[in-house]
């Protein structure tokens, strides 16, 4: 064997299992999903674990706790009463009383193999929640023996005004979690800031983030960038900002109006010798009000308050997480005339039927639609504005509301005014998602190279709509042929990088 | 006197002799006298009753019970609730065989995400949605096989083998397309479709490891090749470099110049996934057990890029067909589809079997039962109700239901020693009586999906259990009955009494398995 061939196998034998593991290599976020203040309300969660299997879940003990104890935390819950019997005298524990303890044996559960409380008590404790073991009757000694050291309590000791049961909690994400995610935790925009010291000989740092909804993320007061997307994260490269000494990581992060809600962070700080992980727990530091300076190294955060703990990577309803480092993000130009383009105001062409008008652009640069299609928008800034980048995301994102078709842009094109006159800026096109290029749900992203212009008209001209609704199930319904647009903005100059 | 005495003794002897000698004759009868003393007594009984596992719950089939067949998507389902493990598997399979679905169709593969413990390196092991460690040593469609067997259902592998993540986010993206953006197709003018083409032979070889697995390491009955639910089916893709020249080469035609919906350039780049079917029969062929391989696609689209259904019936490669179309318009009733519909397609394939798909996501019940009764009357050799989940969710499992299974159902057990009484424990999803044998009287009662515990009387002889199940008087999506305990006989020995498809129904029609007990919808007073 010559030594190319050598070399070749060995390389071969090297890279090989790292190709095929592909997934299994990727780092998983660290850290937990944080949100702020405090929980409003004192609802805690009464689960009796065998209602949840004979309802039709799992033997999965770890997939099951997931599911109902993650709900519970993206919900705001922080106390969990879990039962320790089923109220109907079967034990739901492996009890020296073995002919009470619950066997399904058709549904292969069987409650003297699997340790359902040990499992809720090991995910409690990661969210930092509290758990009360709930028995009764002359097994309770027992009980706090074997679970010793968490509490065992009578279910007369139960002392939750408002209690809700684990049916409430089954499901990826369901209304009864963000009933309670809205009822409980701060609906209100918050600040979130975490200082840090780096040393000298610094050669990476970087900052991967995401949250629920949308985020504009900040280190020393600058502007690093933001995002509403929150299955991907966002990997920024700060390290030339990154100079030896203090700094703040500043977090603004608007909550999604339907009670979704939360912020991941992992940052690294490579340095020859040991990397230094920073990632989003209870320690960081939260505030509902906005100071000027909040985000800067030298502002006194001595009022502000602890984060809380809401979930984690992989822990329901965030399990669709893509996994963090990949979508590296440019860093918004430090230049603040370079930032997000507002705009001034919106109209709707005379001749476009807009069935509903759900926000109003003008007091926000969010925007969303639910009109006829064909249609047509017009934005005014202004003045006229260099704008490098036109983004308009369209279309359901909630899964449960595809059954009508995404309601997204399928064709388009798109004018702009100049000089008195409108120009023809994008000739009709398909969107990416229906010309199969990869792109992040139904998002359209045009870069058009600094152009001025005071208007721009976006010009549907066909959607993805089926006509088929939950309430005309049959046959298309009147309205059919809608779209539904949830933002459009302009950027100037986005790609500039801090490096240039 | 003693004379007159003697008389009445031989003919109160004589009497007793005619009443008793039938029912000993019969040894299933027994006397009203003994009838009217003989009574049940409950016991305390509820959902943790642990039922027999040779315990089946059984229903009477219609003599003209349609096949049935739903597609299962675990991780679908899994949106709803946590349907995982042996326990959610058995949750969703239960469900179905209680409406007198027949055949099961388990997604095995979609978006790059197995459903089952495959070994083919770039695939990614279970579905995305269970991030338990426990939920990774799942096996779902093992489990799907095992216990749909175990059910008498047939189960398919169904697998979208074109490519597809059907609208989920980039997560759950097939990873072999962002591992092989060099065997991506590609349109007319260079844009890279993402989707993996059949031209590429290493893209085929990956495919067929798959199917080979499906195959070889499961004992499914069928296999489903999915072609309607799929994200591109555009005629735009197939311009690859190579696969143009071949087409000039031996036609002589220019493709770039041709229009994308040319008849003999859709076949000869649909001829390339055709040449994978035809692998796909090789490896079925190799194998002892029958496998049947159904084609699932629209039913008005012959031809595209991507299938030409009429060469590949014609070369015998696709000899059952199962029609559909997602979502789509104009298929939401009955007079949307076409009179001929059946004659249609038979007339122009040569075909086995030939299944309509009813999409249970859409319409309303009156609708989709109107469309499937109108496809059966066609000629269509079976139902395929799209969409479990919604199909559960949504209530309307009695539709299924209506086509396989009686409203009521009248069953007796077969011969039992009650000598000594004994036990049994009674679910049922109607109302129901107890008697004994051809007895009018009935001994005890219950109400749907209670779950009763009765103490047999002890009588002599060998009778058979009679169950009557009433019609229920609102909707009715399940049914079953399931009876689990004991006789006692004369010496003393405990004789097993469990419900299988050995019991008789009374009408005379086959008796089916609907379920095991202690599964929902089985599972009573909980």
């Amino acid at each position: 064997m010559n030594v190319r061939n050598t070399v070749f196998l060995l390389a071969l034998f090297i890279f090989t299992p790292l190709y095929a593991g592909y997934y299994a290599f990727e780092p998983r976020w660290d850290g937990y999903i944080i949100w702020g203040g405090e929980v409003k309300t004192q609802t805690a969660l009464l689960v009796d674990i065998s209602k949840a299997i004979i309802n039709g879940s799992g033997t999965d003990s770890t997939t099951l706790c997931n599911h109902i104890l993650g709900n519970a935390s993206c919900a705001g819950i922080r106390t969990i009463y879990w039962r320790l019997d089923d109220g109907r005298g079967h034990l739901l524990f492996d009890s020296n009383q073995k002919d009470s303890v619950l066997a399904l044996p058709n549904l292969a559960v069987d409650f003297s193999k699997i340790d359902y409380a040990e499992k809720a008590y090991e995910l409690t404790r990661k969210l930092g929640m509290e758990i009360y073991l709930v028995a009764d009757g002359n097994y309770i000694d027992e009980a706090r023996i074997k679970f010793s050291p968490v509490k065992v309590i009578s279910s007369k000791e139960i002392s939750a005004k408002d209690l809700v049961s684990e049916s409430n909690m089954i499901g990826i994400y369901t209304w009864d979690v963000a009933r309670l995610a809205k009822a409980n935790l701060s609906g209100k925009t918050l600040y979130f800031r975490k200082s840090i010291t780096t040393q000298k000989q610094l050669m990476n740092a970087s900052i991967c983030v995401t949250s629920r909804n949308k985020y504009k993320l900040y280190f020393d007061g600058r502007l690093i960038g933001e995002d509403s997307e929150w299955w991907i994260g966002e990997t920024y490269d700060i390290t030339e900002l990154s100079n030896a000494g203090n700094h703040v990581i500043g977090i603004e992060v608007e909550p999604d109006r339907n009670g979704e809600r939360g912020l991941l962070l992992n940052a690294l700080f490579k340095y020859n010798d040991r990397t230094d992980k920073i990632s989003t727990n209870a320690e960081w530091l939260c505030s509902d009000t906005f100071v000027e300076g909040w985000n800067k190294p030298d502002y006194n955060d001595k009022n502000w308050k602890n984060a809380i703990v809401v979930g984690f990577d992989g822990c329901v309803p965030w399990m669709r997480l893509i996994r963090p480092w990949n979508n590296k993000t440019s860093v918004i130009s430090d230049d603040s005339s370079k930032r997000p383009i507002a705009v001034s105001k919106v109209s709707v062409a005379e001749n476009s039927q807009i069935a509903n008008l759900l926000i109003d652009s003008s007091s926000n640069d969010r925007s969303a639609w639910y009109g006829k299609v064909p249609c047509e928008i017009e934005l005014s800034f202004d003045k006229s504005r260099p704008i490098n980048e036109i983004r308009i995301y369209s279309g359901n994102i909630e899964y449960s509301n595809n059954n009508s078709g995404a309601l997204n842009i399928k064709k388009y094109s798109i004018d702009v005014y100049q000089n008195g006159q409108w120009i023809r800026l994008i000739e009709p096109m398909q969107a990416l998602a229906y010309k199969g290029e990869k792109c992040a749900d139904f998002f359209i992203r045009h870069k058009i190279d600094n152009k001025n212009f005071e208007k721009m008209k976006l010009v549907v001209i066909e959607s993805f709509d089926t006509g088929l609704r939950v309430h005309c199930p049959d046959k298309p319904c009147a309205e059919s042929k809608l779209v539904y647009i949830r933002e459009i903005s302009f950027y100037d100059n986005l790609e500039s990088s801090i490096k240039k | 006197m003693f004379s007159e005495i003697k008389k009445i003794s031989q003919f109160v002897t004589l009497l007793v002799f005619c009443l008793i000698l039938p029912v000993k004759i019969s040894e299933g009868g027994i006397s009203d006298k003994t009838n009217e003393a003989i009574s049940c007594e409950t016991l305390d009984v509820d959902y943790a009753y642990r039922w027999n596992p040779d315990t089946y719950v059984i229903w009477e089939k219609k003599p003209d019970a349609p096949r049935q067949d739903v597609p299962i998507t675990y991780s679908d389902w899994n949106l709803y609730r946590i349907t995982e493990g042996k326990a959610g598997v058995r949750f969703v399979i239960n469900n179905m065989a209680a409406t007198g679905i027949s055949h099961i169709w388990i997604r095995a593969f979609g978006g790059g995400w197995a459903e089952y413990k495959s070994q083919v390196d770039e695939v990614t092991k279970w579905t995305p949605y269970g991030s338990g460690e426990d939920a990774k040593k799942e096996d779902v469609l093992q489990e799907s096989v095992e216990f749909g067997h175990e059910l008498g259902l047939q189960v398919y592998a169904w697998f979208p083998f074109l490519e597809e993540w059907h609208g989920w986010k980039e997560n759950s993206r097939s990873r072999y397309t962002d591992m092989h953006q060099d065997l991506s197709d590609q349109h007319l003018n260079g844009f890279k479709t993402g989707q993996p083409s059949f031209y590429f032979k290493e893209y085929i070889d990956y495919k067929l490891e798959i199917f080979k697995e499906l195959i070889n390491n499961y004992n499914i009955d069928g296999i489903v090749l999915d072609f309607e639910r799929i994200a591109h089916r555009s005629n735009q893709c197939g311009y690859l470099p190579g696969l143009i020249d071949e087409f000039q080469s031996k036609t002589n035609l220019n493709a770039r110049e041709l229009s994308a919906n040319d008849p003999n350039w859709m076949a000869f780049r649909a001829k390339y996934i055709g040449d994978f079917i035809k692998q796909v029969n090789e490896i079925i062929d190799q194998r002892n057990r029958p496998v049947e391989l159904v084609m699932w696609n629209v039913w008005d689209v012959p031809l595209s890029a991507h299938w030409d259904v009429k060469t590949w019936t014609d070369a015998g490669l696709i000899k059952n067909l199962a029609v559909f179309k997602h979502g789509e318009l104009g298929w939401g009733s009955a007079a949307s589809v076409p009179d001929d519909l059946y004659a249609s397609l038979n007339h122009k394939y040569k075909l086995n079997k030939l299944y309509y798909g009813c999409y249970a996501f859409k319409t309303n019940e009156k609708g989709l039962t109107d469309r499937a009764a109108a496809a059966l009357t066609q000629g269509f050799d079976g139902l395929i109700w799209v969409e479990s989940t919604p199909i559960y969710w949504g209530k309307r499992l009695n539709l299924p239901r209506e086509f396989a299974l009686t409203d009521t159902f009248e069953v007796k057990s077969g011969l039992t020693d009650m000598t000594g009484g004994g036990e049994i424990a009674v679910i049922c999803s109607n109302a129901w009586d107890l008697s004994l044998d051809d007895s009018e009287k009935t001994l005890i009662s219950g109400s749907p999906n209670e779950i009763v515990k009765i103490r047999l009387p002890a009588v002599d002889g060998t009778h058979s259990l009679v169950f009557k199940c009433h019609k229920l008087s609102g909707k009715n999506m399940f049914s079953g009955i399931a009876v689990d305990g004991y006789t006692i006989t004369a010496q003393k020995d405990k004789f097993p009494l469990r419900t299988n498809p050995s019991w008789q129904s009374l009408n005379g029609n086959k008796v089916a398995i609907t379920g095991k007990p202690g599964i929902a919808p089985f599972l009573g007073n909980k």
